[in-house]
């Protein structure tokens, strides 16, 4: 027997054990490095696209004309694809018809009821908001809504006292302030407030809300919630043409609007020339000037950034102080 | 045939010089083998709690950001059993009120359940969650608290959607 030649065999099998131990774990430990790095990729994205929309929320929050919102606003010179190769799109979120709010009679009155799914009625969605509560997404509404209408919808929206459903109403403020006596007490003095008629400006607020304001508002406010600049110029047809605001010849109303608007950015005072109303009226409860939601897409190197950002409606006092206006970010999400 | 008188055998002291000088090499190359044994263990590790805790913060992170609580919704709460074996769950899985994003901890696992699916990490030990807090609004997040072979870690997930603050906290 060839002792030399047993000797190198054993020398190479444990050199071969050792070796394979230190590939297997090597093999392991750049797994978990390569692994740790498309982790940390992912973030340094995620802080790029968070950077890149939060400089788009300071214009924003910078406007210069906040009593209206339009396309030719500052901020829209921001958007689109940029040298790093990300990119930004900006859209009004909430100047589209609202499931959770809305009110029947909008809907029974106009020809807005041609959104609904074949068999549901303005009475059906009450019931349904009734028994399934509210939400943000308008999938909520699927079945109630024909599924070609859910793009017509938005869940996002400051509920206005003068215009929305009751229902919805007490159902909101029982979800901001969690107190049963306080949200019968509220719908109380709305009925009240609507069987003399009275509309509640945004001045008055404060003294209906009672004790509540703190916490109802702004989501319970006494905003339009249509801004003429973005709202769809079917939206804009069926607003004006419901019989209970006396709108002559409501067709020819909302053409006026939509060419006005081709030209320049349109705000209240415009608004109440192009309805022919007065500075305020059912009218102007529902159509305003300005965007209360926004959505933000911020996207590149296939990752995509969707913020949901709701605008407080005390912008014309703050920009009256030098303040910027108050955003809060409802939603975030990243895709993938 | 050559006689070499050297032949015959080795001396005792020739012998316990070669065995003692086997000895030091023997010992020398197992102190090497199991030492560089004991790096790679050790590595292994520190690479698979390194891996577990990418996991474990990815997987936290995007399920919490599903968690979107609707704006209006200021009753919206991440409800928490500590414990050895505790539990967290958190309404308004994406933007639904009864869906829940759950939390479960014990026996050194730690699972994130979702009406989807549930994912698991080990070992995960001595366990809390806690809520990001948002002044008089929903949370905003979550923070779990834990150790992994020793070290101690904590990772925070925001949620996707909250409540509006109140409106005096300008």
């Amino acid at each position: 027997m060839d002792e030399r030649g047993s000797v190198g065999a054993v020398a190479i099998l444990v050199v071969s054990i050792l070796c394979s131990c230190a590939l297997g774990a090597l093999a392991y430990v750049g797994w978990t490095i390569d692994y740790g790095r498309r982790v940390e990729s992912a973030r340094v994205l995620r802080l790029s696209l968070r950077s890149a929309a939060r400089e788009v929320l300071d214009e924003l929050a910078r406007d210069a004309t906040p009593e209206s919102d339009g396309p030719r606003d500052s901020v829209w010179s921001r958007l689109g694809p940029r040298a790093d190769g990300l990119s930004l799109v900006l859209a009004d979120a909430s100047s589209r018809l609202n499931p959770n709010f809305v009110s029947p009679e909008l809907l029974e009155k106009t020809d807005l009821r041609s959104l609904l799914a074949p068999g549901s009625s303005p009475g059906s969605l009450a019931a349904y908001r009734a028994e399934k509560g509210l939400s943000a997404d308008p999938l909520h509404y699927a079945g109630i809504f024909a599924d070609s209408s859910l793009p017509s919808l938005s869940g996002f929206g400051w509920a206005n006292l003068n215009i929305d459903d009751r229902d919805s109403l007490h159902s909101l403020y029982l979800s901001l302030c969690g107190d049963e006596d306080g949200a019968e007490a509220f719908s109380l003095r709305l009925d009240a407030a609507r069987a003399a008629k009275r509309r509640i400006g945004s001045g008055e607020l404060k003294s209906f809300l009672g004790g509540a304001y703190r916490l109802a508002y702004p989501t319970i406010s006494a905003e339009a919630p249509y801004n003429v600049n973005f709202a769809s110029p079917e939206l804009i047809r069926q607003v004006l043409s419901y019989p209970g605001f006396g709108i002559v010849d409501p067709r020819a109303r909302a053409e006026a609007i939509l060419a006005a608007r081709a030209e320049r950015d349109l705000g209240p005072i415009d608004i109440s020339a192009l309805c022919g109303t007065v500075t305020s009226g059912p009218v102007l409860d529902h159509l305003g000037a300005r965007t209360w939601f926004w959505t933000l897409e911020a996207e590149g190197r296939g990752r995509r950034l969707v913020l949901t950002v709701a605008v407080w409606p005390e912008a014309e006092s703050r920009a009256q102080e030098g303040k910027a206006k108050r955003l809060s970010i409802v939603e975030t999400r990243f895709e993938p | 045939m050559i006689s070499h008188p050297d032949e015959a055998g080795y001396t005792m002291v020739e012998a316990a010089v070669t065995l003692a000088l086997l000895s030091l090499l023997g010992g020398a190359i197992a102190a090497f083998s199991f030492g560089g044994l004991r790096a790679l263990e050790r590595a292994r590790a520190a690479s698979a709690s390194a891996g577990t805790l990418a996991r474990m913060e990815e997987a936290l992170g995007r399920e919490a950001g599903r968690v979107r609580v609707p704006y209006w919704d200021r009753g919206a709460r991440l409800k928490i059993l500590a414990g050895d074996e505790g539990y967290a769950s958190m309404p308004c899985f994406d933007g639904v009120r009864n869906m829940r994003l759950k939390l479960s901890w014990g026996g050194g696992r730690f699972v994130i359940s979702t009406p989807e699916g549930s994912e698991s990490f080990a070992p995960v030990e001595s366990v809390s969650v806690s809520a990001l807090p948002a002044p008089e609004a929903c949370p905003r997040g979550l923070e779990v608290d834990f150790s992994m072979r020793g070290r101690k870690y904590a990772i925070e997930a925001h949620f996707g959607g909250a409540a509006i603050p109140a409106a005096t906290e300008n």
